[in-house]
């Protein structure tokens, strides 16, 4: 009993910490005056600094515990990884932007709520646990997208939560008729069930499944269930958008990752093809569309979009072909990781040439950047060179293991397009540094760099050059936590 | 089965037959001499003042959103109290106690949150917004 | 007698009204209805399906459904007060600052 208990509490431990560093923050910023609300900034890089520690030993330990609704395998803490990442870099974002607001204290709080959320979706073994999960994390994150009270930030937020509502009543519907069909929402339990189920109740979980995938669809903003991503991107207050491209997204994918371990093998449906024409739109259309933006924010939403497409390839590979599905489902695991790094670094250099409550989104706006501040420059021109995937970056490495394993489970034509696509991506990301390096300036603004945002920027910038160059720990890091998938 | 369902049909048609033939015997029989005072709205014998479609004091929506949480809170306490005997009985009270103890614990800690920033004060001291 | 499937089918035009209001109307308080018509077709779903197979964890379901339903209906309230405190009106067509 105590054993069990113990092992319990230390499987839990991440999200048990941030729940209650959240409450605790969220009692003491109540307290403090507001101008002081800022210093909470240090016990919530604290808290994530620790629950980091908490997710790598039990990563390193990895003991499957199952127990009740919630699993803790090596994918959870994998993907654990990936949201603390995102979130610690996107909080040291908004040191700089959200200073002077007056809701600084529970801009933290809700940060640390919405990582709750992430960590506990990925820690899901039943349906309706992952859905209040993501009702955890949508909720914190429809709150800090609109936070700031300005006319843009009240409409992307409420854009992000009509649509992210609408696609939580498909997510529920589709749970509603799995459990009509198999008599639970418990994964192990819906895969036993499933495996009999014939005629009627098949088609129930049928239906289910694409009410579920319609939902994350949404969460992941793959098209066609894009279109609320780029207003909401521009409007949100910039760290705000860089969470929203890397944790949020990484945390659809994981639950994305669930539903194909746990439904691909007895649904029979015609998986790899939805996937495919799914991964293949939201590459392409997100790459045209990406083309003929001025706004770098709404470039970036687009380019999101493309790399969710990216990532989709590796998820039709892992169920076209069940040899390789550690190997692409690993890949898919590298790439979220890799992406978030860049994209991060992207916007960590939007943050920095945006003044206070005067962001400078325009991508015109950063012609002369590298007369007045080369080393910025640099690091922008290599996360836009990273984003593309050209060697020696992370984003190459992190492209070439999703389209190794699309190759090697004989996905050729849909290689084929991703490689089209980053071709296409190039203009776009390359026109960036051309602005950067050969556009004559106009009213050049001083970028404002503080030591929190040049540590950002220096860490993101060196992880995507050594990793890019020495990926291959990591990606074992990644090959093994997805050894042995079962439920 | 099918006949206990005759005496409700029978019942709904009376109401309702009770409700419309007394509208009409006093259509038949009442004086009809319409004023403009007779046609406003009477609110306990005040003079009605402007028209109702104002815009509310936000204070209302926000005590209103406050509300929905806990409110929904009695949803969970319920059927925890329904089943706390039988749980006891089983021995396994403790665990039950615990998991909405816990549950109380964080809403009180939404509440502590509203309650220290001032919000639930219905006139706000704007200079006092923070402590 | 009134069996599974006439249960199944209120749902499913629950839900398919509750798409449609989302889909056609402007008001964004309308589509706040909408969605929540969603929400009570998927627990009316839930226990449908526990009371035929006489499973009670559908029942339990719809209490969580309800208090997301209600968390979501606070936050996005207190969402739309801002916007109309921004701009005097909670029609989705006049709120478009940013193009798309």
């Amino acid at each position: 009993m105590t054993i069990l208990f113990l092992a319990m509490a230390k499987a839990l431990a991440p999200f048990l910490a941030l729940v209650l560093s959240g409450l605790l923050l969220l009692i003491v910023t109540a307290f403090l005056p507001k101008e002081k609300t800022r210093l909470l900034f240090y016990p919530t890089l604290l808290a994530l600094a620790g629950t980091t520690i908490l997710v790598a030993t039990n990563w390193v330990d990895g003991f499957p515990l199952e127990g009740g609704m919630v699993i803790s395998d090596r994918i959870a803490y994998g993907f654990d990884l990936v949201f603390l990442l995102s979130v610690f870099l996107s909080t040291i974002l908004s040191r700089e932007t959200e200073e002077g607001n007056a809701h600084g204290g529970e801009y933290y709080v809700l940060t640390l709520f919405a990582t709750a959320g992430m960590v506990l979706m990925a820690h899901s073994r039943d349906l309706l646990l992952l859905f209040i999960a993501l009702e955890i994390m949508s909720l914190s994150a429809y709150i800090l997208t609109s936070y700031r009270q300005s006319a843009k930030g009240a409409e992307a937020g409420m854009k992000y939560f009509v649509m992210g509502a609408f696609a939580s009543g498909f997510l529920l519907y589709g749970i509603a008729l799995i459990y009509g069909a198999t008599g639970s929402t418990d994964f192990s339990v819906i895969t036993q069930a499933g495996a009999g189920a014939t005629g009627n109740s098949l088609w129930l979980i049928r239906i289910g499944v694409a009410l579920l995938l319609i939902g994350f669809g949404f969460k992941i903003a793959a098209v066609p269930f894009h279109f609320w991503a780029p207003d909401v991107y521009e409007g949100a207050p910039t760290p705000v958008t860089a969470l929203m491209a890397s944790g949020v997204k990484a945390a659809g994918f994981v639950a994305l990752v669930r539903l194909v371990i746990a439904f691909a093998p007895f649904t029979a449906l015609p998986w790899v093809k939805i996937l495919s024409v799914l991964a293949f739109l939201t590459m392409t259309i997100g790459n045209l569309i990406a083309l003929k933006q001025t706004n770098i924010k709404r470039m970036l939403a687009y380019s999101s979009i493309a790399h969710a497409g990216y990532a989709l390839v590796g998820l039709a590979a892992s169920i076209k072909n069940g040899q390789i599905q550690e190997e692409a489902l690993a890949a898919v695991l590298f790439y979220m990781f890799a992406y978030s790094l860049m994209t991060i670094g992207a916007f960590a250099i939007v943050v920095a040439m945006g003044r206070k409550g005067d962001e400078v989104d325009e991508i015109g706006d950063y012609a002369g950047l590298s007369e007045h501040h080369p080393a910025l420059a640099a690091a922008m021109a290599l996360f836009m060179i990273s984003l593309t995937g050209i060697p020696p970056t992370l984003g190459f490495i992190g492209k070439f293991y999703l389209l190794r394993a699309a190759v090697s489970s004989g996905l050729i034509g849909l290689t084929v397009v991703a490689v089209l696509n980053s071709v296409i991506s190039a203009f776009y990301y390359l026109s960036v540094v051309m602005v950067i390096y050969f556009q004559k300036e106009k009213g050049y603004r001083l970028p404002q760099l503080s030591y929190t945002l040049l540590f950002a920027v220096s860490f993101t910038a060196m992880a995507v050059i050594y990793l890019g160059l020495f990926p291959e720990e990591l990606f074992q890091v990644a090959k093994q936590s997805f050894q042995a998938v079962v439920f | 089965m099918l006949f206990q369902f005759g005496n409700v049909l029978v019942f709904i048609a009376l109401a309702v037959g009770f409700v419309f033939i007394n509208l009409f015997i006093g259509q038949l029989i009442r004086p009809s001499v319409p004023s403009t005072m007779k046609g406003t709205s009477y609110e306990c014998g005040e003079e009605p003042v402007g028209s109702a479609w104002l815009n509310f004091n936000i204070r209302f929506y926000i005590i209103a959103l406050l509300f929905i949480i806990f409110d929904v809170e009695i949803a969970f306490m319920f059927p925890i109290g329904v089943v706390f005997k039988q749980w006891v009985a089983e021995g396994r009270g403790m665990i039950a106690l615990a998991e909405i103890l816990v549950f109380a614990l964080i809403l009180l800690f939404g509440l502590a949150y509203v309650w220290i920033k001032g919000d639930l004060e219905w006139v706000k001291k704007l200079g006092n917004q923070g402590k | 007698m009134i069996s599974l499937v006439h249960y199944l089918i209120v749902s499913i035009l629950l839900f398919c009204i509750g798409v449609a209001g989302f889909l056609c109307r402007r008001n964004a308080l309308v589509l706040f209805m909408s969605v929540e018509l969603m929400l009570n077709a998927a627990n009316l779903a839930f226990i449908t399906f526990a009371r035929f197979q006489g499973n009670p964890s559908g029942s339990v379901i719809a209490f969580f459904v309800m208090v997301v339903a209600a968390a979501e209906v606070a936050v996005g309230l207190a969402i739309l007060v801002l916007v109309f405190k921004n701009r005097s009106s909670v029609d989705v067509n006049e709120i478009s600052l940013m193009k798309g």
